[in-house]
């Protein structure tokens, strides 16, 4: 009985160390480049690749520090391999967190792109995905640190997110926040055969964000910028009524000439949603799954007409 | 009292289940696989109790050598499998010789059946753990409007009944295994409808994960896992692939106890594996898995099963050739 418990006690050990061992051939992480980021823009039909790089020579005490290795390309998967051959040790994207599309990017391009990740690099699927401004990359020694911070304060800000899968999940569009070097953030709804529509502020981008349900909060300017609001938002959809229900709201103004507060917000997102459908219509897709609550509440096949926003203040 | 043969049924779902859990691509949309799983489990159940029912009745050497030959098979497969998924996910850190080590050495632990069924009581209840947490902790990342709202169509449903039916060796393990001490009524529906089950509500989660995209995703659930606490570091990754690596020792545990009571003579009550059979076992695996490691494993998963449901055929001809041939002896 004792032999059989110390045969069993030695199984149980080379099992241990086997299975402790089997991850030994690996580089250590220390050695390897631990890439935070990728950013791409496109400039004169050429693609360009910034990999946000964690610098493990820095001095830790003052928090995370980065560096870049950029590389240019005939493709983004080109741009993409000469970026990763410019690092002095092996990539590795086990942390990655942030992928940023080039500015103006059509459905096809986001996808492409997405799909070249997916292979190449496999990221968590919930990587935080956004769309440059188009204001053009100067350095991406100088400018791809700052980009990166404002990207992830961005995110941390608005409460917005909107995972790589998040690309693939509708046939034929994508809705992707887009950076801006005014405060606040862009939206853009892309559809696989149309144009982009690039929408921003908190009654464009924001409503656009909340209906996509990639954000849960609003915090922006309205009635040119005379007015601010702070608040929490979610939809749900009743018939023909899309209800937008806004919980602890904060309405500011910010000159002496606006009243009624609620009133005019309410008036601009209505405005603005049915902009947003009307263009969406055009581009035959449905970002804000108008005809998923439809095909809920009336069946499979029912598409909705013409629906309205309805503001709801709680 | 301590039992002879104790129940296999546990380590016989942890079998079917992990199947769902190493999947490559996820096949079919889960609305259709909700209507098949009503036809699809009973049916299976039904072959593998027909299969037992033949077996009995017109067992012969040629059938037992076949049977061994195709979970030998199989076990490579499913060593194969595992190296896939470890090379996708960790480039150039396991190399195959690694894989069979990890996962053939705690075989010789598991050479007892009262180990097996131990063990996979114990995998299982980690199993449903280990979903239960990824399942918690992916939830924020649900979205109900990523379902599919397109009707279905007669290929959709074909899909989901083609996979459904992948006849794994676990469905006919119970023909020749001794008889085992408190094994519940139907146990092969049991297995039947908790791995299909299994197999619809994760494609279930999988959509509400990936929406349209759900058929191009892979190693999907691995992926949903990253978003969630089981990840790199921090989160659990590790632990979810060495529960994985556990699932399929118990596996390839269950399958050489099957070749060992199909081959060696004399054992057809054995309740272990004997200790000289492993070398050669091993040494044949390694070997095996050496051979096929370039072969399209898609390919060869789904012409193991077509053998699979080749075998059964094979089987129940014999016995009903058997049974006849007893009918015709008592006439005359």
């Amino acid at each position: 009985m004792a032999l059989q418990k110390a045969k069993a006690l030695l199984l149980s050990a080379c099992l241990l160390v086997g299975l402790i061992l089997s991850g030994c051939s690996g580089q250590p992480l220390a050695q390897r480049e631990i890439v935070r980021g990728i950013l791409f823009t496109r400039q004169n039909a050429r693609y360009s690749a910034c990999l946000v790089v964690a610098d493990q020579g820095a001095d830790s005490s003052q928090g995370e520090q980065i560096k870049i290795a950029a590389a240019q390309g005939k493709t983004p998967a080109q741009a993409l391999q000469y970026a990763e051959d410019s690092l002095s040790g092996d990539a590795y994207y086990g942390l990655l967190d942030l992928l940023a599309l080039p500015a103006n990017s059509n459905w096809q391009e986001a996808c492409s792109i997405g799909l070249l990740l997916y292979k190449n690099v496999q990221p968590a699927p919930e990587v935080s995905v956004f769309v440059l401004s188009p204001e053009p990359i100067q350095s991406w020694a100088k400018q791809g640190p700052t980009l990166y911070q404002n990207l992830k304060s961005l995110e941390k800000t608005y409460g917005i997110h909107c995972g790589l899968q998040q690309l693939f999940t509708q046939e034929n569009s994508s809705a992707i926040p887009g950076y801006t070097a005014e405060s606040g953030y862009a939206f853009l709804l892309l559809g696989k055969n149309a144009a982009s529509v690039r929408c921003k502020g908190l009654t464009g981008a924001q409503l656009a964000a909340v209906l996509c349900g990639q954000t849960k909060e609003m915090y922006g300017t309205f009635w040119e910028g005379q007015a601010v609001c702070r608040t929490r938002a979610h939809v749900t959809v009743e018939g023909n009524q899309v209800q937008l229900h806004l919980r602890d709201t904060e309405l500011q103004a910010l000159t002496d000439s606006v009243t009624d507060l609620e009133n005019m917000l309410a008036r601009e997102l209505e405005e603005s949603f049915a902009y947003l459908y009307r263009q969406t219509k055009k581009a035959g897709t449905d970002p804000f799954h108008l005809d998923f609550w439809q095909a809920c509440l009336y069946g499979p096949g029912s598409v909705a007409t013409d629906p309205e926003l309805r503001v709801i203040f709680e | 009292m301590k039992r002879n043969c104790p129940s296999l049924l546990a380590a016989l779902t942890v079998g079917v289940l992990v199947n769902v859990l190493l999947r490559y691509q996820s096949a079919y949309w889960p609305r259709a696989g909700v209507a098949t799983l009503v036809f699809c489990a009973p049916l299976l159940a039904l072959t593998g109790r027909l299969f037992s029912a033949a077996w009995r009745s017109g067992e012969n050497p040629l059938f037992r050598v076949l049977f061994a030959i195709l979970l030998f098979y199989t076990s490579a497969l499913e060593l194969l499998r595992f190296w896939d998924l470890s090379k996708r996910l960790y480039p150039g850190v396991l190399s195959l010789t690694a894989i069979c080590f990890m996962t053939l050495l705690p075989v010789i632990y598991l050479r007892r059946v009262s180990a097996i069924s131990q063990t996979a009581h114990v995998v299982l209840c980690l199993l449903i753990l280990a979903t239960t947490f990824m399942l918690l902790t992916v939830l924020p990342h649900l979205r109900l409007t990523n379902l599919q709202v397109k009707p279905l169509t007669l290929s959709d449903f074909s899909a989901a009944a083609k996979e459904q039916l992948f006849l794994y060796p676990e469905y006919l393990l119970p023909a020749f295994l001794p008889d085992q001490a408190k094994t519940p009524r139907h146990p092969l529906l049991r297995v039947a409808v908790s791995a299909l089950a299994f197999d619809v509500g994760i494609h279930f989660v999988l959509e509400l994960f990936y929406g349209a995209a759900l058929p191009l995703c892979v190693d999907p659930v691995h992926a949903v896992a990253r978003c969630g606490a089981l990840s790199i570091f921090n989160r659990l990754e590790s632990l979810q692939l060495i529960l994985w690596a556990m699932a399929i020792t118990l596996k390839l545990a269950l399958y050489l106890y099957g070749i060992s009571l199909l081959l060696i003579p004399g054992t057809k009550n054995a309740t272990s594996v004997r200790l000289q059979s492993f070398p050669l076992y091993f040494a044949g695996l390694w070997l095996l898995c050496a051979f096929l490691h370039k072969t399209d494993l898609q390919a060869a998963m789904q012409t193991r099963s077509t053998l699979t449901w080749l075998l059964v055929v094979l089987v129940a001809m014999g016995g009903v050739a058997s049974w006849l041939c007893k009918k015709l002896k008592r006439c005359f």
